[in-house]
Parts: C-alpha cells; structure tokens; sequence
C-alpha cells in the first residue's frame, strides 16, 4: 500500500515543483509528487513515499532545479493522494470523476519497456502479483503510464519500484516509483472532502474549503454520509468499493457489495442481477480483490429518489460454461454486504462452446408455457411449463446446450428474456376472479394500487418514483393508463399509502389525482411461466422476479394482457437448482420443478417433477425371456410365491395369486375382477381363472387392465364364483414352428415377481423330453433364462 | 524510549582512593609528613588525602600531576571536593580560609579564595568547590589555564584544632553538564532520579544533588542530547542554583535538546543563590516543552521555542524571556531593560507584568514593515510601567514601527491599555474598549486541547461587522498588479482584518481574504493577476471574525472593538490528519465589553 504525506514547504527556488513529473528527493529519500500546491514560494506537495523517510522539519526538498524547505514534519495523509485529482469537487452538487477509465483500480509509471504491451493484456510481475491493462495512459517509447485492474488481491502485495513485468502478449516493463490507488472506499472519500474542508482556499478544480458546509459526514469507517447538497453520481461509485456512501438526506444510497466467489475457474466472472436486470459487468474477474473480504469489491445503488430498489435486493450468480451454476441472493444496505457465490467443474460440461454452438447440439427443441406429456408410466397426461426435445442430439449433448443457453454473456433466450436471467418456476399459486385471459409468457405485477385521475399530457414510466403530496412514495411497477385515468401498482416506501384526492408527480413530469388507493405491504413482479387457465380460476406457475410475493387475495396483474387475477389461496414457493434444466447425472435428468425431457427421449432413471409437484418417469419395461425352445414345446411361466414346491419339489405356480371378486359369468362376463392385481403385470396378456364346474383352470386372455379389472377378448368361458383363484399366465403357450424363445413384456414397478417355469414336449416333434423345470425373478431387468431340455425318448 | 539515563561528563583529574593518592602529593606551608592517605573520612569512593591538624598558620597539599589536563575553549571547570572540620577556626573567605590551588608546580600556584568561616555552613560538611581557571580570575597567581598540571587546597586557620587530620581533599574532576536522556511517557526521567545517580558513593558528581527540601545545582543540566531525546517530567520541586565565584557567568544552565525530547514541569520552584551564574533556560530544540505553575527566582534568561507552553508560571526577577507561549504568567521586576520579548503579541495571553520601573515589559524586536493588527489581553502595574507613551525606557512596550506604517494594538476588554515606545518612525494606533472571542477546542473525552483544528468565524445579522454588505471590487491598475481594490462604505475593519467576498461572477473574487485597509471605505486585498477588473454581479462583503489554525493550546483568539454585542457563526474541522475530529459548528455572541469564550468539545472522527 502506497504511503502518501501533506508536504507544507517555504523558500521554494529554482522555479516550481511539476506534478507527476522527476522523483522528488531529500534526506536520504524519494518521493513523487502527486499533486503541487503552490502559493508563491510556499504551498503543499502531497507526495508518494518511494523509499526512505517522510520529509522532517527543514529538510530540503529537490526535484530537479527546484529547491524548497520542509515546513514541520510531513503529515501521513488519509486517504490515496490521487483521488483529489481524479475527483472534482465543487462546493456543492454533483461530483465529477476526472480519473481512470472504468474498471481500472491503479496506475503506474514504467520504463525499460522492450515491447509494448496492450490494452486487455494481463501482465505478472516479478512479485507474482497481476493485473489486466485497462488504459495506455501515455507511452514515450520505453517508458509511460498505465492504468490497470488488479487480479491478484490488493491485500497481500503490489508491485514495489523496479519490479518487471511481462504480458501475456508480448508486453514487459519495469515499475518506475509507485503503484497507486485509483478506486476509492467511502472513508477515502470522506477523508478527501474533510481534507479539502480544512483548507482555506480552493485549489486546482476543487472549489470546496473551509469557508463551504461540512461535506460528509461517517457512521462508521464504512457508513458514509454526504451532507448538504453534496453527491456523487453513478460513475463515481463505480471507482469505489468498501463501504456505503448515502446521500441527499438519504434519497440515495450507494451500497457496499462484496462478492466473495470461490472457484477453481480464474476466469470466473460473477453477475450481478438487481431489480431484474443484469448490472453491466465492469468488474471482471476481480475489483480490489481481497483475500478475506471478496474477490469483487463495489458499491451498488440500492436507494433512489427516497425508495429501495427493490428493497435492496440484489442476486449474483456464476455462469461459467463448463462449470457448475450458481445464484445466491442477499439484501444490502450500509457498510458492506458479502455474498457467497460458489462454483466448480461440471464434469458433463467439458466440450467446447464453440463446438455447443453448432449441430448437433443446436437441434435441440425447446417448448415453452404450459403443457401436458405423458410418460406413459400409467399417470397419464401431466402439467408441465417447459420440455426439451433433443432432436438429433444426444442426452448429454442435450444438457451441455442446456448450459450453453443459460452461460455468462449468452444472447439465448428463455421465455422471451435473456437467458441468464432465467431460473425456473419458483413460485405458484391458484387464482380466481379472472378478469380476462392473461398472456404466456408475460410479466404479472402486484403491489399497493393506485387509481388516478387527471394525469396530465405525460404518462408515468415504470420504474420512476412517484411522490404524493401527502408525503408518502413508492416506485412504479405497472401503469394500467387509460389516458387522463388509470390504474398504478407501486411498491410503496413504508406503510402509509396517499389518501383520495392526493396529487402525484414524478420526474418524468407525469401528474394525477390519486383516487381509492388499495394498499397491500407486499409488491412485486413475476414471469408467468405456466398458465393453467380454467375459466376465471386457475392456477399460474411463475419465476419471482422482483419483490415479495403475494397474499392470498392480493390482485395480480398481467402487465402485457393488463388482465387481472386474484391470488386464491396460499402461494407456494419452489427451491430449484440453479442450473435451470436441473441436475444431470451423466444418464439421468432430475429436472427442476415443472421442467420435462420429452418423452421420447425420456430414459428409466429420469425424474421430472410435474407443476403438481409429483414426479413423474418413464416406464420401466421389462421382458422375461425364456430361450432354448423348439417347435413343439409347451412352456408356462407362472407366478411362483418363492417358497412353494410340488410333490416332486419343483416350483409351484402361485395358483391362488388372486381370488375372484365378482362373479364371472358364462360368455356374458367381459371382465374378471379381481381382488387386487399385482405390480409387473403385463399390459396384456392370459389368466388361469379356476372355473366353477370342476375347479379347473380357463385359460383367458385380456387385452388390458386397470386397478381390479381385467378386460378379456371375448367374454368369460365358463362361470367363476367369488373367491376362486386368479393367476397370471405370464408364458403359458405351444411354441411354434420356427421359434426358439418365449416371452412376456410388463412395467416394471419396484418389486421382483418370481416365476416358476416349466418346459414340456411328449410329441414326437422334437420330443418327447422330460419336463423341465426352472425359476427366474422378473427384475429391474427382466429376466432371461434357458430351459433345459432332456430327451426322454 | 526506555527508562531514563542519566550522564555526567566529568573526567577524572586526580583520582583519590583508598589506592591511588599520595604518589605526587606535595604539602603547601609545611608539614609534609602530616599527608595522609586517609580512610577514616571521604565523600566519595573509599579515600581521601588528609592533612594532620595544623593552627594559626596557612597550609595545604596538592598533586603534581604532570600533565596539563584541562580543557580550553569551553565552560568546563574543575569540581574538587575539599573539607576541613572545624570550619569556624578557618579565616574568613576573603582571607583565604578554604583555597582552591591551581599551578604549574606546588611552587607556582594560583590561589582562589572558595570558602571561609563566614561562609560555610555548620556542620564543617564536604564543599564541591567548581573552579574554571580559564573563565575566572584567581584571587592570587597568574598561572596560565594551558599551564596547569598542580591541584590543591590549603586552609588559612586562625586557632584550629591540635588534633587529628582535619584538612581533606577528594577526587577531583573536570567538566559541566548532567545529562538526562531517554524515559517516556510511562517512565519519565525526575530530579530525584537525576539527583540519585549523581549522589551514590560511587559518583559524588558535585553536579546535582540532594539536599534538604530539594536539590542544589552547579552545572549545565542537559533534557536530551544531540544524539538521544529525552521525555523528563517532574512536579512539586525546589532547586537551588549555585552562585558561583569561579566559573563563566552562563555556567549553570537547563538546555532542551532533540526534536524528540519532552519536558513537562509543574509547580517547580529554581532559585538562584546569587547573580554571578543565575542559571538560565534554554530550548534548543524540542518537541513540547511544559512549564505550568513554577516558579523562577534570581535566574537569567529563558529562551523557548515554538513548541513552548508556560501556564501560570512565575518568573521573578529574572533576566528576559522570550519564544512559546505564555499563558496566565506573571513577570515581575525583570532585569532584563525589556522583560519578554515577542513579535507577536498573541504569544502573551492573559500574562501580568510587574516592572520595577527601569524597562520595558514587551519589547516586539523586529521593525514591523507592514501594516500590522494584534491583539494585547495582558495587564501590567502602573506604579512601575510609565503611564504614558513616551521613551522614558519604562513604557509597557517597546517597538520598531517603520516609516508609514501603522501597528494597531487592539487591547481586550481584559487588558490593561499599555503604554507604548515606538523607536520608528511609524505610527501606533492602541484601540481600547476591544472585545476578545477566543476558541477553545478540546477532545471531548480526554479533554486534551487539539491543535490545529481549522476555525473560521464569520459575523452574523446580530451586530455592526460586515454582514452581507453590497460592495464593489476593481482590480488596483496594472492588472498585474494582483491587488483587488474594495469599496465598501463604511466598513469599520483593519488592516489584518479577513473579508469574506461572494457573490462575483469572477470566481477568483470569491474568497476569504487578508485585507489591508486603505481608508475608512477602501481596503484592499492580493488576487491573482490578470483577474479580469472589475468584478461583475452581486457582491456582498461578511467579515470573518477567525480564520486559521488552534494553536498548540487549542486555542485562537481575536480582538477587536464592538459597539455592540455580535452574533457569530462558524465551523471548527479537523480531517486532514489523524487525529480527526467531526465537524463542529461554532455559535455564540461577543460581548461588547466582555468578548466570549467559546468551548468546542469536538468527537473522534478517526
């Protein structure tokens, strides 16, 4: 940390000290002279300390030609020296930045350059320390000046006189004198203007000084407070970092952020999302990176025109391709404000973007609003707000488009807005006195509502603060203007609404008369994701946007249909994973709330939760093989309760697996109810139903079942009464010329079923052979097993 | 630093002890047997050199040492220790009772008459007698300084004892100053620390000793070296100044040296015995120097430095003092012609003068070649300060006024409206009936002054100062003059007076400024050249009551005359540098008899 000191001096000779020109010297020491501040033959110096000690009493000061004396001991200066030349500051009103351009942190002096270096290029000094080129601020051949962004923290070290430096270019260079600060915290700027405050004329392109107000004021060494008529603008907070700086009697508050991001990925740059957008990104990879308070470091205006933006909340997030994606959100306010942002390798996102861009990840199809897909898992048709085709691209292809979509800097879109700001369906609640259909895809917005009248020539803008002139204020969410009349949902400041009759106005210079206001504490906007519209009620699927949510009964508009609906019930809201598609396992989509593979290219192990919020996945099926028959074989496979054996201690058939629960009867019955039908039945198939008259066992087809019921082809064959017993016929059939294997196909759903098999053949083709017993247990996976097949001819 | 050390720069010249003394010694009169390597008897070490008892008759002894020890060039003196234990049977000390012998052999000797009956104390107690024979004349002999290599004593008797050895001589030394050096803030360096080191047996320095009720001193007493600073802090003390017959008149003398060295006295009392070496106060070089409540007797001058503060401090019959700040004190018949003398009369606050009819109380030494105003808050004694401006050599203060210009003294409504003799040949205005608004700024924890807080003061709509006033302002022709000429009717300001000037569209007219009066309607003040002339727009004129910096006090003061009470409004900052203090607004009336003191209690803004 450069070491800046207030350098009174007489007796000044030789002509006059030169700011930002030769190292000035003295006992022993070297210094650089920031800012000169003469008055005739005396006057100030704020210097740089380079090496040595600060100037004493009556040292003599040197710089080239020019000759003074130190008056007293020089006095440590509280804040960087630059900051007084790159702010001006008038006696009241608006400061202005005369510094370095944007994103740059410090500047330097260097010579014994070999080979330029180059805007955007990231030098390493021969400390270790880097830092990106912001600015060439001047350039004679092997030496000049940059301005620069540090990457490596600002805390740990900098760059001392003569370290050199290489680029990643072609760029190098040797540090002359010091590095110095050129972003600000509040103290400094605190400091700054009480610096100037204490003098007794103005100097240079300040035109503050003691005969002005009390500038500022400090709560803490991070809560500053401009006093009077003092501020700074949004350009000038954008240099600073570490603390809060509030202004116009707090109207406006620029808050403190540190973003403390912890990834493997140095390339890593956060986003900032606030009041819905995205903050243009001027940060980087890091600003005043710190070891311990945060790699990006800034002030955020939170509070304009007497109202928080958003109630001062603000979300970051990481969206590197090819690593794991981040949204953490916190409220800010005074002093500082750390927000955690967390990211690393995502081991199904290695390809390259270039490569994600172009087929065949590119022929993805996406469907958005609300839908209904049936996995055919036996659930039927369920509601869903987004699916994804993968087209001819493959399931991993699929998800790396996924994060394509969604990466830092994408143009992609998501129902219809830039993609990094989208997160999935967070929130949803049913609705009720529809007053017309809503839009898809548009944004709702709730809040306190304000009838008006008599609004002037100009309409309100959305965003601005309106003042009532009863005292109260609220920003503007929705403007429902029918022209001298309207309706406008704002977010009220506090919780006194105006009252009928109010005037308003705003700085766009609208104006009306305020009429029956409705007030409600909670405001905010949503994106209506799922619209599920069932007359005037329904239900709505949304992404929180801005705000709190509403209450059950609170008015909800949309604000491109300007339709309107009533929140009906509690209002429920969904944690989702922060990539918007969810988690992918390398085999398997778990999607977030509401977000489905298409069927089609659904696979066994995915999950997709419907806007009901139960999980719906694809059918398991299975088939049980039987292989090494021939023509004229006879094989069953039955139901085996995994215990039972025959007299001859095979497998016995689970014959009483169900019992009759209505009647069957003779040709007229076209169903066997059942009891209960168990898990892993096959969608169609045969059943062994024993039969009244003799207690055997018919053998019947059906063609389908549900819950109870069996539908047979044709009706039943013979009479069966209540309790007699049911069995799948799972294999029961002669093997045909030609056919070596017998099967049966079913979903499978959780629980094994074993199967007692028997082969048989006492025909003289390819027979006879010895019964042939055999088990198997349908699975997960079926089953496949061969009989065995012994001549007993 | 660390704890303090104390130094003395003494050098051995004969060393006497209970194993080095008798090899040159030689006896003066008669009675060589009688020397003694005696142990029985010192003061210092294990040893002396005695003499066997001797009557009605002069006799003594010294060392031949050969060797031409003592320094030129400098204030330094032998310190030899002599005794004789029956002091009432010596001589008088015109007479010679106790000598000082100091020659080339014990044949060529100059005498110098130290002590006699009627001089030393009962109790016949050791003598640290201090002879510079470069600096002194000798009562008897002309033996040059760069001679000398015989030391000695002899004692004149008139009766005397028959018995025992009661003429002693112990180690004698050369040099002058007592040393103090580190000690901080925790541990500061005393007298009695100073006192204990030069009083151990093993010492015996003669320097700085105790003695009962306090301390006596013969020697240059140094806070801080060149080479190390010293913080030496000490209160509730008596000293006692040697007055001594044999050394340079500037002999005894307290010096602070180092920039770092911190002295801080209060209550402590120095009396000088006698007017041959009165003792004087010196600041070399300092970073705070404290004198609060002492008291200084008989003493010669007393030269502070900017970082001086004297509170409440007496200084009685002392020659002239000058530099700091003085605060409350009291000056009494100085001998000096001109008791303190300042250039800049705001040095002197509140400080009581009390002549003794033969000279000046103030003496501003420096030909005052511009128009000056300051400000006079003292009081002083009209029986023995001349009445009337004059040049009677009496007159409250003296100065040096040159040619067409004009100092105002501008007397408080606390102060005695003092007589002047002005040796120039300008012209002095003492304006009576003045007001004083003084700022006080303090931590409001600690309580501690602050200096350097940045007070500006303006005058309000309450009271006759230059409110808002409608002026106009030209450029004094040439342009390049940098003069900018106002006209403002009736202004009631003087030269030194700041002027608050809004309201021109040439910003460079808007500033607050030192003016120069030129009549009852003009003043003007330094603008930068080429400011183009003359100003437009609508400019008003306030005045400015304060502007600059508290002083190490925390205070800044202004004196003025009020026809009537006035309101001021102002601000007190300090952010430049650490500590930093919030903003504190300054509000308050001045009292057209009375003035007004303003306490600003200011809060840590660090």
């Amino acid at each position: 940390m450069t070491t800046y000191y207030n350098v009174p001096y007489d007796n000044e000779a030789g002509g006059s000290f030169v700011e930002e020109g030769a190292a000035l010297s003295w006992t022993a020491s070297i210094g650089f002279i920031v800012n000169a501040i003469p008055d005739g033959t005396t006057g100030y110096l704020k210097i740089g300390l380079i090496s040595g000690n600060p100037p004493a009493n009556n040292d003599v000061l040197t710089q080239g030609a020019v000759t003074a004396d130190a008056v007293g001991a020089a006095k440590l200066m509280l804040y960087p020296a630059y900051f007084r030349r790159d702010l001006q500051v008038p006696s009241s009103g608006i400061m202005s930045w005369t510094g370095t351009a944007l994103s740059s942190t410090h500047s330097f002096k260097f010579d014994a350059q070999s080979s330029n270096v180059v805007t955007g290029e990231i030098l390493t000094f021969s400390g270790g320390e880097t830092c990106e080129v912001i600015t060439i601020v001047s350039d004679a051949g092997t030496s000049g000046e940059l301005a620069v962004r540090f990457i490596s923290d600002v805390d740990q070290s900098l760059p001392a006189d003569n370290a050199t430096f290489t680029g990643d270019i072609s760029g190098d260079g040797t540090v002359d004198g010091l590095i110095h600060d050129r972003a600000y915290t509040p103290l400094h700027l605190h400091r700054l203007l009480s610096d100037l405050n204490d003098d007794e004329d103005i100097y240079g392109d300040d035109d503050l000084s003691r005969l002005d107000p009390t500038p500022s004021g400090k709560d803490t060494d991070e809560i500053v407070r401009l006093l009077s008529t003092m501020v700074i603008d949004d350009t000038i907070a954008k240099h600073m970092y570490g603390g809060s700086v509030s202004q116009t009697s707090g109207d406006t508050l620029y808050s403190g952020l540190n973003l403390q991001v912890t990834s493997s990925n140095a390339a890593t740059q956060p986003i900032i999302i606030q009041n819905d957008s995205i903050v243009t990104d001027y940060w980087k990879t890091g600003f005043m990176p710190h070891s311990i308070d945060g790699t990006v470091r800034l002030l955020l205006k939170t509070r304009d025109g007497g109202v928080d933006i958003d109630g001062r909340r603000v979300r970051g997030a990481l969206l590197e391709f090819g690593d794991s994606y981040f949204f953490g959100g916190t409220t800010i306010g005074t002093a500082t404000t750390a927000l955690a942002l967390f990211a690393s390798p995502d081991g199904n996102n290695a390809t390259a973007v270039g490569t994600v861009a172009g087929a065949n990840y590119n022929t993805i199809v996406e469907t958005e609003n609300y839908q209904t897909i049936d996995f055919t898992n036996g659930n039927g048709a369920t509601p869903y707000a987004y699916s994804v085709d993968f087209g001819s691209a493959t399931s991993l292809e699929t998800y790396e488009r996924t994060k394509y979509i969604q990466r830092r800097g994408t143009a992609e879109t998501l129902f219809g807005r830039n993609a990094q700001l989208f997160i999935g369906v967070n929130l949803n609640f049913a609705y009720d006195g529809e007053s017309a259909n809503l839009s898809a895809a548009e944004v709702l917005v709730w809040g306190t509502e304000i009838p008006y009248t008599l609004q002037g020539a100009t309409s309100f803008t959305i965003g601005e603060v309106i003042t009532f002139s009863g005292g109260s204020k609220g920003r503007l969410l929705y403007d429902n203007d029918s022209g001298a009349s309207g309706t406008l949902i704002v977010s009220l400041e506090g919780t006194t609404p105006p009252a009928t009759s109010e005037t308003m106005s705003a700085p766009s210079g609208a104006d009306g008369t305020v009429g029956t206001v409705t007030y409600n504490a909670t405001a905010g906007k949503a994106l209506l994701l799922g619209l599920d519209d069932q007359g005037t009620t329904g239900n709505v699927y949304l992404q929180n946007l801005t705000g709190l949510h509403p209450v059950d009964g609170q008015k909800v508009y949309g604000n491109t249909s300007n339709s309107s609906i009533d929140v009906n019930g509690a209002v429920s809201s969904r944690t989702i994973n922060n990539q918007y598609i969810g988690v992918y396992t390398g085999t398997n989509y778990q999607t977030n709330f509401g977000l489905a593979v298409d069927p089609t290219d659904s696979v066994v192990g995915d999950k997709f939760p419907n806007l009901l919020g139960v999980s719906q996945e694809p059918p398991n099926n299975q088939t049980g093989l039987i292989t090494g028959l021939k023509e004229g074989d006879t094989i069953t496979c039955y139901p085996w309760d995994g215990v039972t054996t025959d007299v001859n201690g095979d497998a016995e058939p689970d014959f009483d697996e169900m019992a009759i629960a209505t009647s069957a009867i003779t040709t007229a019955s076209t169903t066997i109810e059942v009891n209960s039908i168990p898990a892993n039945t096959p969608a169609a198939g045969y059943l062994r139903v024993e039969r009244d008259s003799d207690s055997n066992l018919d053998l019947i087809q059906y063609s389908s079942w549900t819950s109870s019921t069996f539908t047979l082809v044709g009706t039943a064959p013979s009479a069966a009464a209540i309790a007699n017993t049911v069995m799948r016929a799972l294999v029961d059939e002669q093997i045909p010329a030609a056919t070596t294997t017998a099967s049966f196909s079913a979903i499978y759903l959780s629980t094994d079923t074993d199967v007692a098999i028997v082969v048989k053949n006492g025909s003289v083709t390819n027979g006879p052979i010895k019964p042939g017993p055999t088990t198997a247990t349908f699975g997960a996976s079926g089953f496949q097993v061969g009989v065995s097949r012994i001549t007993d001819a | 630093m660390a704890v303090a050390v104390y130094t003395s720069d003494l050098t051995i010249v004969v060393d006497i002890d209970s194993t080095v003394h008798t090899s040159n010694w030689a006896s003066i009169g008669g009675g060589a047997s009688g020397l003694s390597a005696e142990q029985d008897y010192f003061i210092q070490s294990d040893g002396c050199v005695s003499k066997n008892a001797f009557r009605n008759t002069t006799r003594g002894m010294v060392e031949d040492t050969t060797n031409t020890l003592l320094t030129t060039g400098d204030l330094s003196a032998l310190y030899i220790w002599m005794t004789h234990h029956t002091p009432a049977s010596l001589s008088s000390k015109a007479t010679g009772g106790l000598t000082v012998l100091m020659g080339s052999n014990r044949n060529n000797l100059n005498r110098y008459f130290y002590a006699g009956s009627d001089t030393i104390d009962y109790g016949a107690p050791w003598i640290c007698a201090v002879v510079d024979p470069e600096n002194a004349t000798a009562n008897s002999g002309s033996i040059a300084h760069s001679a000398i290599d015989t030391y000695g004593i002899e004692a004149n008797l008139i009766g005397g004892p028959n018995k025992g050895s009661p003429l002693g001589v112990d180690t004698m030394r050369q040099g002058r100053s007592y040393d103090v050096t580190a000690g901080d803030v925790a541990t500061p360096a005393t007298f009695a620390e100073a006192a204990a080191k030069n009083d151990l047996n093993a010492n015996r320095y003669g320097q700085f000793q105790s003695a009962k009720g306090g301390y006596t001193m013969q020697c240059r007493f140094g806070l801080g070296t060149v080479a190390t600073a010293a913080y030496f802090e000490d209160s509730n003390v008596a000293i006692v100044l040697e007055d001594l017959e044999f050394v340079d008149p500037d002999f005894i003398e307290f010096e602070v040296v180092n920039s770092g060295t911190t002295v801080k006295w209060s209550n402590i009392t120095i009396t000088s015995l006698g007017s041959l070496t009165r003792g004087s106060f010196l600041v070399t070089s300092s970073t705070l120097v404290e004198h609060t409540t002492c008291t200084f007797i008989d003493m010669g001058t007393f030269t502070y430095d900017s970082t001086s503060v004297l509170t409440n401090t007496v200084f009685r019959r002392c020659d002239q003092v000058t530099g700091g700040v003085l605060t409350g004190c009291t000056i009494e018949q100085s001998i000096n012609a001109s008791a303190t003398s300042y250039d800049n009369l705001d040095d002197l606050i509140n400080c009581s003068f009390i002549g003794d009819s033969t000279g000046h109380a103030v003496e501003m030494p420096t030909l005052i070649t511009t128009n000056t105003a300051i400000g006079w808050d003292c009081t002083f004694d009209t029986t023995t300060y001349a009445t009337v401006d004059g040049s009677t050599g009496n007159e409250v203060i003296k100065c040096n006024v040159d040619t067409g210009i004009i100092l105002t003294i501008n007397v408080s409504s606390t102060g005695t409206t003092p007589t002047i003799y002005n040796t120039g040949a300008g012209t002095v205005n003492v304006v009576a009936g003045q007001a004083t608004i003084k700022i006080i700024c303090k931590d409001n924890l600690s309580k501690v002054a602050i200096q350097g807080v940045g007070i500006i003061v303006r005058a309000t709509t309450e009271g006759n100062q230059p409110f808002e006033d409608s002026v106009t302002i030209a450029i004094t022709v040439p342009s390049s003059s940098g003069t900018a000429t106002v006209t403002h009717t009736g202004h009631t300001l003087s030269s030194g007076h700041f002027i608050e000037i809004l309201g021109a569209n040439e910003a460079a007219y808007n500033k607050v400024k030192e003016i120069t009066v030129i009549d009852a309607n003009t003043y003007t003040y330094a603008i930068a050249s080429g400011t183009t002339s003359p100003a437009t727009g609508t400019i008003t004129a306030t005045s400015i009551i304060i502007f600059g910096n508290t002083d190490i006090n925390g205070e800044i003061l202004d004196t003025r005359g009020y026809s009537i009470n006035q309101g001021v409004l102002g601000d007190a900052r300090k952010g430049s540098e650490s500590p930093t203090y919030i903003s504190s607004q300054i509000t308050g009336t001045i009292d057209s008899a009375n003035g007004a003191t303003i306490n600003i209690l200011m809060t840590t803004d660090d």
